[in-house]
């Protein structure tokens, strides 16, 4: 895999297969190549150009069979990056993110899986150079047996990557089936600061009773119940709006991610 | 004329426990019945009974409006029938708040509103109740205090506007002025509902007391019960 270089207006760059997809079409990125039989056998629309300043959010739902994602974004010297990744009930998922981040610059990604009775594991690999930080938050969620949502963050900070610094908080919500967050550090580099801080919660019988009491169906107060934690956990991101959005996506017994038009977009599950 | 609420033989369990046993109540449209007892003695798990909560296996009919069985629906399903329960303890849920709660109750209940008309109405209460004006946007119950997880049940009561008010010592934890202040609120929503609540001290106009001991009603009555008991303990009904 190569990495690709910065042009002067794409501060994010992405695999140019990207830019190929069409509505209505296979789409074969990256991941197509690991003897993985069906890459999403869903419409995708074409990906549109990134701008300074935008957010990355990338949807993902599962409707036939296996899926893989590759992403690989460098984020240029001196910007920074916001990256919201939702995946939700992949039939068998799995969603791969690099992160080169170059002198001077920052990311905050955001991911959250939900497996809904299927599987779904993430890699999430950050890079470092000088300067660079990062700050990444995953949230695990497995509703239903034999569900499984795990991720794995991998932080990078080579020799000469001075002063970079990474926080990694991961949150894991068992909602009946087996979820897991596995954090990796590479420190080559004394002068760095990286810190890592895992979270456990449990859906109590309390509080869904208490949703229950204003009149909110059971499933629907679990849903809203661990949402509220993810929103608890960043409340201090001015992404909020953004996350509203995910849990509306959350509540839905269908996902349709058709009305998260903001910015540039990929949609996937629209038949 | 049928009752609003109807408890037959009502028996409640929790675990290998029996809590409750034969249990008979008839709640009528207008009335205000006040359920004491000493500590212990199955208050609060009897409104707790009635609303469905986990952890209890009843058995025997609760009939609501004289159709239906409470006890065959779940809890989202009792509380859309227009039954409120205020619980003794309410919890705290981070990330939810109290606009986007009462916006999910509502939209639930058939009576879908914008987010607006729920803040406006959040806001004329929470002012009656002396609860600052970031109440509404508030996670539900975070940092609050006892006596502010009550005014919010109250809050969420005035905003939901049920048939039936199941309150479980509301008026506990509360200081001099805000009790008083909740009574009179008590006084004014009991003017068009139906009210059962659990109290040691009940201040609003009863139309019914019971005593209950050891998990069964061992008196029931008017409001000269409650004075008795205010003024003398329960002795004389034990």
């Amino acid at each position: 895999m190569t990495l690709f270089k910065p042009q002067d207006n794409d501060w994010l760059l992405i695999n140019p297969e990207l830019r190929k997809m069409r509505p209505g079409g296979h789409t074969f990125m990256e991941g197509s190549a690991h003897g993985i039989s069906t890459f999403f056998d869903n419409t995708a629309t074409e990906i549109g150009d990134w701008h300074r300043g935008d957010t990355i959010r990338f949807f993902a739902q599962g409707a036939t069979d296996q899926g893989y994602f590759k992403r690989k974004c460098i984020v240029p010297r001196g910007e920074s990056l916001t990256c919201l990744i939702a995946c939700i009930s992949l039939q068998q998922g799995l969603l791969d993110w690099e992160f080169t981040l170059l002198p001077g610059s920052s990311l905050k990604v955001r991911y959250i899986a939900n497996s809904y009775g299927r599987q779904i594991h993430g890699r999430i690999k950050v890079r470092h150079s000088r300067d660079s930080t990062s700050d990444v938050r995953t949230a695990c969620i497995a509703t239903g047996k034999k569900s499984a949502s795990t991720v794995m963050v991998e932080i990078d900070m080579p020799a000469g990557s001075k002063r970079a610094k990474s926080n990694v908080k991961t949150l894991n919500f068992n909602n009946g089936g087996r979820v897991g967050s596995i954090p990796i550090i590479n420190v080559s580099e004394p002068d760095v600061e990286a810190a890592h801080g895992n979270t456990v919660y449990s859906v109590d019988k309390e509080s869904i009773f208490m949703l229950q009491l204003r009149g909110i169906p059971e499933d629907v107060a679990k849903k809203r119940i661990m949402m509220g934690q993810l929103l608890a956990s960043y409340e201090s991101d001015n992404i909020i709006d953004d996350w509203d959005e995910f849990n509306e996506c959350f509540e839905k017994p269908s996902w349709s991610f058709a009305h998260l038009s903001k910015g540039p977009t990929m949609e996937f599950g629209k038949k | 004329m049928i009752p609003l609420l109807d408890i037959r033989s009502l028996d409640v369990m929790a675990g290998e426990t029996e809590i409750l046993h034969n249990i008979n109540l008839r709640v009528y449209k207008g009335e205000c019945h006040v359920v004491m007892g000493r500590n212990g003695s199955g208050k609060s798990t009897l409104l707790n009974a009635i609303m469905g909560a986990p952890g209890l296996i009843c058995d025997g009919k609760v009939v609501w409006e004289g159709i239906d069985n409470l006890l065959a629906m779940p809890v989202d399903v009792r509380t859309r029938q227009g039954i409120f329960l205020s619980t003794q303890a309410p919890p705290e849920i981070q990330g939810i708040s109290n606009a986007k709660l009462l916006q999910g109750g509502m939209e639930s209940m058939g009576k879908p509103h914008e987010l607006r008309d729920i803040l406006k109405g959040i806001h004329t209460v929470a002012e009656e109740l002396n609860l600052p004006k970031s109440w509404a946007l508030r996670g539900f119950n975070v940092g609050a205090s006892g006596g502010e997880r009550k005014k919010n049940e109250l809050l969420h009561l005035k905003v939901l506007d049920p048939k039936l008010c199941l309150l479980d010592e509301i008026e506990a934890g509360l200081d001099k002025d805000a009790t008083d202040h909740l009574v009179e609120m008590l006084k004014t929503i009991q003017i068009d509902r139906t009210m059962l609540m659990v109290s040691h001290s009940p201040k609003v106009n009863a139309t019914h007391v019971h005593v209950m001991e050891k998990g069964k009603i061992v008196k029931s009555g008017g409001p000269e019960i409650a004075e008795h008991i205010l003024s003398k303990g329960y002795d004389d009904f034990i």
